[in-house]
């Protein structure tokens, strides 16, 4: 059993068996503990007065809001400048500047971050990622110390990938419950980042961009702890991570492959693809 | 009385050319005054509703008296209650086909704005803008702005008939967007007239309506899907989430259709209505999706049901008309009624 605790909330998985709505396989779950602080944000919440973002401002106040995975929209007498001090010209209002990073048409946005798989809530995000990545298998639990009264990570061991029970890739297709995954969402965004033009440009059809979003958690998870490990440790190349890291990455290839199995040129690109993201993967984010 | 309606400036459309017997009915209702009809005539079943070529034009002009004048039909013709009638039938027909077309599933727990997002990433819809974009030919980029002459010389305007129907937040953020689509106060800027700068720089014809005679059924229906949402008010929640999925799903195909257009030696004056649909939109989608349907969902639930109808319909019928498009290039078929006479079509 691999589980996450966050401050407010458990994520686990049963790799090994369970049985869930009548059959065996991996189940992902998310259970709130206390203020549901990191479930995603409603935007409407947000909205002054209640009644729509812009009937609640006065004349002249400028008022920013960034949109669920969508970019920050600005509203009222804003002047925008580059850095020697050239206005940069806003042909409307309101006006959508960028958030992912990714745009062509900088400071402003252009939809890409659609493509890009852009994941960030509405409103501020709490987690500073100060995790603790605690490693063990069966009984042996790793020690709890002041650390763990941070937001917490913890991985208890992970079934091998030929383990007998593992079903198949799809049942590793673990739906994860969104409401409850923006820190892996989050990571993963990081892996989209880097992984977005490549994956944009290659083949894109329906199947496999389900199989994408299938094996999102997967990556997710590999990404969070490998990197929060890296964090942890300061160590560059941390063994004890890569066992898991490696099996979780896997079934997300199994996966997208085997939803591109019929085309054997278009598997093949796929399958280079990913294994250029696998060992991408496997070198781990840089240390902030 | 007779000086009211009808000035001489604005659109006018000339009635193309009899389809079959809904347009032969059509034009047979509007020809003779209002009490020489009983009732509208019973017309024979259409198999395909949705892209068919005569039924749908029909609609698609009985949509047209509110929009624009028609030459030698009487402007009265508009709220001629027997037109209406007729109009009626067509509009149950769509509609019944629409719901065979569409899924009724059941929303998901986070609300329509999740939803929305979900319905966009999960669209398999065809690569029409990437083939436009990489490797169509001139004339197949020209019959591509000769389909979407059929909405975008009016663009926006279906939406706006729901901004009367709204209230509160919703409508201030339909308003916001519409403001935006009809150029900000600066008409030089309406995306109307922008299309039809394209449209010249093509050296195609940018009067409103020339081309109906080219557009075929499957064109017509996705402009009658949103004429159809925007002008029945119980249905406001389908023109909302419509407009949501038209604005989600706009910036990057428009950025790959200017890019077309580049590709095959077009300069800005071509590419401005798709380039400033990129930023554009990019703007409208968080608004619409959120401040409007979203919003809206959250302060009349009831509607979530037929925002969602109207955000998978529009996915649904642009999917098909895409299909189409790229199913005749392949065969190396014109996508419209009848090929694009490309000298007699320049203006």
């Amino acid at each position: 059993m691999l589980s996450f605790k966050f401050a407010v909330g458990t994520f686990s998985t049963q790799i090994a068996s369970r049985t869930h709505g009548g059959r065996a396989g991996p189940c992902w779950e998310f259970k709130a503990t206390g203020r549901q602080k990191n479930s995603i944000p409603d935007p409407s919440d947000c909205l002054l007065t209640g009644s729509g973002i812009a009937t609640g401002m006065s004349g002249e106040e400028v008022l920013i809001v960034p949109y669920q995975d969508g970019p920050y929209l600005v509203r009222g007498p804003v002047v925008v400048r580059d850095q020697a001090g050239g206005e940069i010209k806003l042909s409307r209002h309101p006006v959508a500047l960028c958030r992912c990073g990714k745009s062509r048409i900088r400071p402003f946005c252009d939809g890409t971050h659609r493509l890009v798989h852009f994941a960030a809530p509405s409103s501020p995000e709490t987690h500073r990622f100060e995790f603790k990545v605690v490693i063990g298998r069966g009984d042996r639990r790793a020690p709890t110390g002041a650390a763990l009264a941070r937001p917490c990570l913890s991985s208890e061991a992970v079934a091998p990938s030929d383990d007998p029970s593992v079903q198949s890739a799809s049942d590793r297709a673990a739906t994860l419950d969104e409401a409850g995954s923006s820190a892996v969402r989050r990571a993963l965004a990081r892996v989209r980042d880097r992984l977005g033009t490549q994956l944009e440009t290659g083949p894109h059809l329906a199947r496999e961009h389900n199989a994408m979003r299938s094996a999102e958690p997967l990556i997710g998870a590999a990404w969070l702890l490998l990197g929060e490990r890296r964090s942890v440790t300061g160590d560059n190349d941390p063994q004890d991570v890569k066992a898991p890291v490696s099996h979780l990455i896997r079934g997300a290839l199994e996966l997208l492959v085997g939803a591109a199995s019929d085309d054997e040129s278009r598997m093949s690109a796929l399958s280079r693809q990913l294994e250029a993201a696998l060992a991408l993967l496997e070198r781990g984010p840089a240390l902030p | 009385m007779s000086a009211v309606g009808t000035a001489s400036s604005g659109r006018h459309i000339v009635l193309p050319t009899v389809r079959g017997p809904w347009t032969q009915a059509l034009y047979a209702l509007l020809e003779c005054p209002s009490a020489d009809r009983l009732a509208a005539p019973q017309l024979p079943a259409v198999e395909n509703v949705l892209a068919d070529d005569d039924l749908q034009m029909a609609l698609y002009l009985c949509y047209e008296l509110h929009y624009a004048s028609v030459n030698g039909v009487d402007d009265r013709a508009e709220w001629d209650p027997v037109v209406l009638m007729f109009r009626a039938a067509l509009e149950r027909e769509f509609e019944r086909a629409l719901m065979d077309l569409v899924p009724d599933r059941q929303s998901e727990a986070d609300g329509v704005g999740g939803e929305l997002q979900r319905l966009v990433q999960d669209d398999d819809g065809p690569p029409l803008s990437r083939y436009v974009e990489t490797q169509s030919s001139l004339s197949q980029v020209l019959e591509h702005v000769v389909h979407r002459s059929a909405y975008q010389l009016k663009e926006a305007d279906p939406h706006s008939w729901a901004i009367a129907r709204l209230t509160g937040g919703p409508k201030a953020a339909l308003v916001e967007i519409q403001a935006d689509e009809y150029g900000g106060g600066r008409a030089e800027r309406i995306h109307a007239v922008l299309f039809e700068n394209t449209m010249r720089a093509l050296g195609l014809n940018p009067t409103y309506g020339a081309y109906l005679d080219w557009l075929p059924g499957i064109t017509l229906a996705t402009v009658n899907l949103m004429s159809w949402f925007g002008l029945h008010r119980r249905l406001r929640g389908a023109i909302v989430g419509h407009l949501a999925i038209f604005e989600m799903t706009s910036s990057i195909p428009n950025r790959r259709y200017g890019n077309g257009l580049r590709r095959l030696g077009f300069g800005p004056e071509a590419t401005d209505f798709y380039d400033e649909h990129v930023e554009a939109d990019a703007v409208h989608e968080s608004i619409a999706a959120w401040d409007l349907a979203h919003a809206l969902a959250a302060a009349e639930p009831e509607l979530t049901k037929d925002i969602l109808f109207g955000a998978k319909a529009l996915l649904a019928l642009e999917a098909r008309w895409a299909e189409h498009l790229l199913r005749c290039w392949s065969n190396d078929r014109t996508s419209l009624t009848r090929p694009l006479d490309l000298v007699a079509a320049r203006a």
